[in-house]
């Protein structure tokens, strides 16, 4: 019997209740069935951006866009929703203002539904495809945001990672920009990979039946590796009985990667653990913005874990451009499962009925260079 | 394998962590991908006994965090956690597809299908299930919820509250008097 899970349920049971305890843990272990693996795999799934609210069309703007809509169709006015989610993400940006994304302008219709492929870039830290989807008209109050998995390979066999995506909120028309973790390759090089979409799901807005278009939609492309600047400094930062030991940072032009793994003394429940190095940190770019962090759920490659534990590395993905940056400034957050106790000798943060939440560690400086 | 991840309930930390991962999440993959990797474990199994099968289970877990990520935009704290609205979902999304599908999961029939490493204690699992199952198929249906609610999404009887109305003493009552029927049952 579970009996470590009885004080879960402390509120509901008196505590020298030997039945009511016998119970609830009972109860626990019927309502906390396994839950499977293809759950705990799934790539993320990914908020569509609320493109309407944050850009405006000016009013002669819509006027012509209407105009060119109602003159050559629908399609081509998914291109600026793909642009708008391309130059919102700062490394991207960054990238396409210095001439390294690629055009790849490839086309592909399957009963009615159009996977334009747009945009793509790679660098040591990330694979980025931008898409276009063009669904079929839709009726009053079934329309709804799109939402595609996508599957990127490489002619040497090699799967990519997903590290999610994002989508506007546009349907039938809408776009979307996949990344992936890069594999180890080595910059300098073209990359021929195949980027295959299984299919298309439309959620409606009402709450109505998420509709599945089905292709696969399959793309051969290659794109250049753009070179990254690692810097191989191991830095340790230690508080009570907690040890945060940076051991890699890869600087490429869309984005940062820092590796580390996280010490907790006396901490043996890894199965309850869960840990992340949260973005509360701060970058000073060479412009001198200021700018937030990511929290980054992802373990480093190689662990099958979705977070990360004590002792296993892990990685902090800044989609930032800091090539010109000298230093990164951060905070790093421990996260402390509702179950579990603060660690011995380690200073948790508590909430308002005294539960351990987390372990702070602020203001990291970790050099660029 | 990875156990999920139980997001701390009621703290005032947690609220605000929580808060500004779902601030983020609106418009961030990577904030998103992390609500998705604290709640799968949780919405899975809110919705497991409401399905005939961890199949179906599973697929409807997948439809909820679609309709999360296209509701998240909207989504304003009003008092309501997330973990309520969320559930909220799920539980829209469990109304909606037993409706569809006519489905009638019978509780005493939710075993484990693990390989049994130990037989000793995988048979003991089984019988401990077969008869919590017993008991649970006699409450009424929102009763059944309320459990499930608070043993499988995890959730406080405040949270509860949230997703189902009412007031959070209102919620505690109900589980606890359950509870006492659920043992009286046992014992006799």
């Amino acid at each position: 019997m579970a009996k470590h899970v009885v004080p879960l349920y402390a509120d509901l049971i008196d505590g020298t209740d030997a039945d009511g305890q016998q119970l609830v843990a009972d109860l626990h272990a019927f309502f906390n069935p396994a839950v499977p693996s293809r759950l705990q795999a799934a790539p993320p799934l990914v908020a569509p951006r609320a493109v309407g609210r944050k850009w405006r069309w000016p009013r002669t703007a819509l006027v012509a866009a209407l105009a060119v809509f109602a003159l050559v169709g629908a399609t081509y006015i998914a291109l600026p929703l793909l642009q708008l989610l391309w130059s919102e993400d700062r490394g991207l940006q960054h990238v396409t203002q210095a001439g390294l994304a690629r055009d790849l302008n490839l086309r592909q219709t399957i009963d009615g539904v159009t996977v334009h492929l747009e945009k793509g870039y790679a660098d040591a830290n990330r694979v980025a495809i931008g898409f276009s989807v063009e669904l079929p008209p839709t009726t009053p109050g079934d329309d709804g945001p799109q939402f595609s998995s996508a599957i990127l390979t490489d002619d040497h066999g090699n799967t990519y990672p997903s590290l999610g995506f994002s989508g506007t909120g546009d349907s039938p028309l809408g776009a979307q920009l996949h990344n992936f973790e890069p594999l180890g390759v080595t910059a300098g090089r073209d990359i021929a990979f195949t980027l295959t979409i299984p299919e298309v799901v439309r959620a409606p807005k009402g709450g109505g039946t998420v509709r599945a278009f089905r292709g696969p939609w399959v793309f051969n492309f290659t794109l250049p590796m753009a070179a990254a600047r690692v810097v191989e400094r191991t830095q340790t930062f230690t508080r009570p009985g907690v040890e945060l030991t940076i051991t890699r940072i890869v600087v490429a032009p869309s984005a940062t990667r820092f590796e580390y793994r996280v010490h907790l003394e006396g901490f043996t429940d890894r199965a309850g653990a869960s840990l992340m190095l949260s973005g509360s940190g701060v970058g000073h770019g060479g412009n001198g913005d200021v700018t937030r962090g990511y929290v980054s759920p992802g373990p480093a490659r190689g662990s099958a874990s979705s977070f990360c534990q004590p002792d296993v590395e892990c990685s902090y993905l800044l989609r930032e451009p800091l090539l010109d940056a000298d230093a990164f400034h951060a905070d790093a957050l421990i996260f402390i499962p509702d179950n579990e106790p603060c660690p011995p000798r380690q200073k948790c943060e508590v909430g308002r009925d005294g539960k351990p939440l987390q372990i702070r560690i602020d203001g990291l400086v970790l050099p660029l260079r | 394998m990875h156990s999920s991840v139980t997001f701390p309930a009621g703290g005032a930390g947690a609220e605000s962590d929580e808060a500004e991962l779902v601030r983020r999440a609106a418009v961030d993959a990577a904030a998103t991908a992390a609500l998705y990797q604290r709640y799968v474990g949780r919405v899975y199994r809110f919705l497991r006994v409401r399905c005939s099968s961890p199949d179906e289970a599973a697929d409807l877990t997948q439809q909820v965090f679609l309709k999360m990520a296209q509701a998240l935009p909207r989504y304003r704290e009003r008092g309501a956690p997330f973990a309520a609205w969320l559930f909220r979902i799920a539980r829209n999304a469990a109304i909606d597809h037993a409706r569809r599908h006519r489905v009638t999961v019978p509780w005493d029939s939710l075993t484990q299908a693990a390989a049994p490493d130990d037989v000793e204690a995988w048979v003991l699992d089984r019988e401990t299930r077969a008869r919590v199952g017993v008991l649970l198929a006699e409450l009424s249906s929102a009763e059944r919820e309320l459990l499930s609610l608070r043993f499988a999404a995890g959730l406080s009887s405040r949270e509860i509250a949230a997703v189902v109305g009412g007031s959070e003493a209102a919620v505690k009552k109900r589980l606890t008097r359950t509870i006492q029927r659920l043992k009286e049952r046992s014992n006799g």
